[in-house]
């Protein structure tokens, strides 16, 4: 499918491929004529036998999602965290002890991801066809990537590799999300290949059969417990680790993958009680505000979501009033908030304000920032 | 580093009321830190998130009253009553169950930047000499000397059959007043220190204003904080807690919090914890 896009790209209009890849090709725009064999291409060129270009396959409806927001009682603060991180492509950690729903939240993901256009499609859809996962009666991806690899997943299967060179998980969740649960049960080896696509949002497997690079932006939601035992800071029962037990543990999520998050939300136990109450917001609700979020982004910076913002573009569309500023300025001196930090928070802050429809950044967006913001 | 006996006119006087004062003493750090004011913090290794934030403000108000701080650089309430003590530019001993060479080269992770750390703002001491390894006795052993160079001792958290009640025993054996300070009823890292204050063993400890009044010094009193301010700082004084469970108690909306809990943050008066829930600094 990648060779196809880049003939299309050049001005080529037919193609020739095998029979099961006719779809996929058709689907980039070009007219595909598929064969079984090279004694059916020379009879179809020669006129013995000819061949109608293979249909352009219908797109997959809208699939059904697994986990609606709905399904989810309490955690109004994570659900928060959650939209922000759909919206402006912030990478998000939870933190709680088992069984409070993290899964589940991360899983309601795709529920509130808005659509793939056009280009993202035939995009994602590539990679999948590289991998040999593309759907031959759907090749084109209609819901954005989620890929959740297993925390015993090898560096090849997270970032790719081989002979010839495949994509792995971090690549076929271009212009979707990677969901690491259980993040600290991951060889730390295994997650430090994820500096890579976290930085170039693209990754370059060389092998003696050649070079390939596969693009990879995607979108980081990790969950893990907060201690080996899972109970600190459940008020119900108490934790059995020692301080520094429970630092280790945390410092299995270290320095590279740990710059790159934004958000950080604690998933606490919900109360019995509010385990039935009424009138929670449904995922539909919560997408449309993200596409009205992304189309605010998309009017200020074309290519780029608030998460990656560059510092001039902060200082351009972040302003934010007097007071805020000199809030800010105090931690800052005071050092209790980085000078990357400060950016982070207020990228955040802006996307909340998005997602609010506002133009200014405005005092609550900066503090909901600061309530989320993963640094200590 | 030095070794000094307790002829020697700089030896800590306060370790000469001991039955059996070390012999000598290693040190390496200021030896100043040894022979002015000073208070022993201990408590368990296993502390709560309340015995963190306890022991470390109680370290932070003594060393801003220049009182120095000892205690025995184990993990948990050891450890967060010399950061509390160097947080506030103060001076603080480690007294160690282990030889001062072998320790530092044990020792990794956060307790070694400590280590060094107090190395440069007071001093690591030990009576064993510099290469013994550690061993079950020598904690005992160094348990007491803890005891014998604070002024007085705060015992923070403690389990029962905790080291830290060593401690406070030889304490009073000293005739040093011993303050403990309580803890909720059913918790397994307070039991220890509501069985010493129940049975008469030690004073319930209220506060540092308590701790400093003890001392005859003054507790400088922080200006008073607006109202909303002070009630989520009330809501958080027993534990951290998540914003949303934070917002049902105080019957504040989610934003309203937010907004609280942002200059709270900013003013370095809350911050997050490592899970992410809310915590007192
Ligand atoms: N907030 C919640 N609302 C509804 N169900 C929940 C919630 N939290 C947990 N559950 C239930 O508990 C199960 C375990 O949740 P899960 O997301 O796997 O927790 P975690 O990943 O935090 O260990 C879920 O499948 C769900 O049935
Ligand atoms: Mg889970």
């Amino acid at each position: 499918m990648p060779r196809v896009r880049h003939a299309a790209a050049r001005g080529i209009r037919a193609v020739v491929v095998a029979t099961d890849n006719a779809g996929e090709a058709a689907a980039c725009g070009v007219a595909a004529y598929g064969f079984g064999s090279l004694r059916d291409v020379v009879e179809h060129l020669d006129g013995r036998v000819r061949v109608a270009p293979c249909a352009v396959p219908p797109r997959a409806g809208e699939p059904r999602h697994e986990v609606d927001l709905a399904d989810i009682a309490g955690q109004e603060t994570p659900k928060r965290a959650l939209e922000i991180a759909a919206a402006g492509g912030h990478n998000l950690l939870f933190v709680g002890p088992p069984g409070t729903g993290k899964t589940m939240l991360a899983r309601a993901l795709p529920s509130i991801l808005p659509p793939l256009d056009d280009d993202e499609a035939i995009a994602a859809s590539a990679i999948h066809s590289v991998a040999g996962l593309a759907d031959p009666r759907h090749p084109i991806l209609t819901a954005r990537p989620f890929r959740a690899p297993h925390h015993t997943a090898s560096h090849l299967a997270l970032v790719g590799g081989g002979s010839p060179p495949r994509p792995g998980e971090a690549s076929l969740a271009h212009c979707g999300a990677l969901f690491l649960d259980e993040v600290a049960e991951f060889s730390p080896s295994v997650l430090d290949t994820l500096r890579e696509p976290l930085e170039e949002r693209a990754i370059t497997i060389s092998r003696a059969a050649g070079a390939a690079t596969y693009p990879a932006r995607f979108l980081l939601v990790a969950a893990m417990n907060p201690c080996p035992c899972g109970r600190y800071g459940d008020p119900a029962l108490e934790c059995r680790c020692l301080p520094e037990q429970v630092e280790r543990y945390r410092g299995r999520l270290s320095g590279p993958l740990l710059d790159r998050i934004d958000l950080r939300a604690h998933v606490p136990r919900v109360p019995y009680e509010r385990l039935r109450d009424e009138g929670r917001e449904r995922s539909s609700e919560v997408r449309e505000r993200v596409i009205g979020a992304r189309e605010r982004m998309r009017a200020r910076t074309p290519t780029r979501v608030n998460a990656d913002l560059t510092v001039a573009e902060v200082r351009r569309h972040c302003g934010v009033d007097g007071e805020t500023e000199a809030l800010l300025a105090e931690a800052v001196r005071a050092r209790r908030l980085s000078a990357r930090g400060y950016h982070r928070v207020l990228r955040v802050a802006r996307t909340a304000a998005d997602l609010a429809a506002s133009d200014p950044v405005r005092g609550e967006d900066v503090a909901l920032a600061l309530l989320l913001r993963a640094e200590p | 580093m030095i070794a000094l006996g307790p002829a020697d006119p700089r030896y800590p006087a306060r370790l000469l009321d001991l039955r059996h004062p070390p012999d000598p003493l290693w040190i390496d750090g200021d030896l100043g830190a040894l022979g002015g004011r000073a208070v022993s913090i201990v408590g368990t290794r296993r502390m709560t998130p309340y015995g963190a934030r306890v022991a470390r403000e109680l370290a932070t108000a003594l060393a801003e009253a220049d009182v120095v701080v000892v205690s025995g650089l184990a993990q948990g309430i050891d450890s967060a009553g010399h950061e509390g003590a160097l947080a506030a530019a103060g001076e603080t001993v480690a007294v160690l169950g282990a030889g001062i060479a072998s320790y530092l080269e044990e020792v990794h992770g956060k307790r070694r930047r400590l280590a060094h750390a107090i190395r440069g703002r007071g001093a690591l001491v030990s009576e064993f000499p510099p290469g013994a390894p550690a061993q079950h006795w020598t904690f005992a052993q160094r348990d007491s000397t803890i005891a014998a160079l604070g002024e007085m001792t705060v015992v923070v958290e403690a389990p029962v059959g905790s080291g830290a009640l060593i401690t406070t025993a030889e304490a009073r054996r000293l005739r040093r007043p011993v303050y403990a300070v309580p803890g909720p009823i059913g918790a397994a890292a307070s039991a220890g220190t509501n069985d010493l204050i129940a049975a008469g063993a030690a004073r319930a400890l209220t506060g540092a204003e308590m701790l400093l009044a003890a001392l005859g010094l003054r507790y400088a009193t922080r200006a008073d904080d607006p109202d909303d301010d002070a009630r989520v700082l009330d809501a958080l004084a027993a534990s951290p807690s998540d914003p949303d469970a934070l917002a049902r108690r105080l019957g504040l909306s989610t934003t309203t919090l937010a907004a609280i809990v942002a200059r709270l943050v900013i003013r370095g008066r809350i911050g997050t914890a490592a899970d992410g829930r809310l915590a007192r600094r």
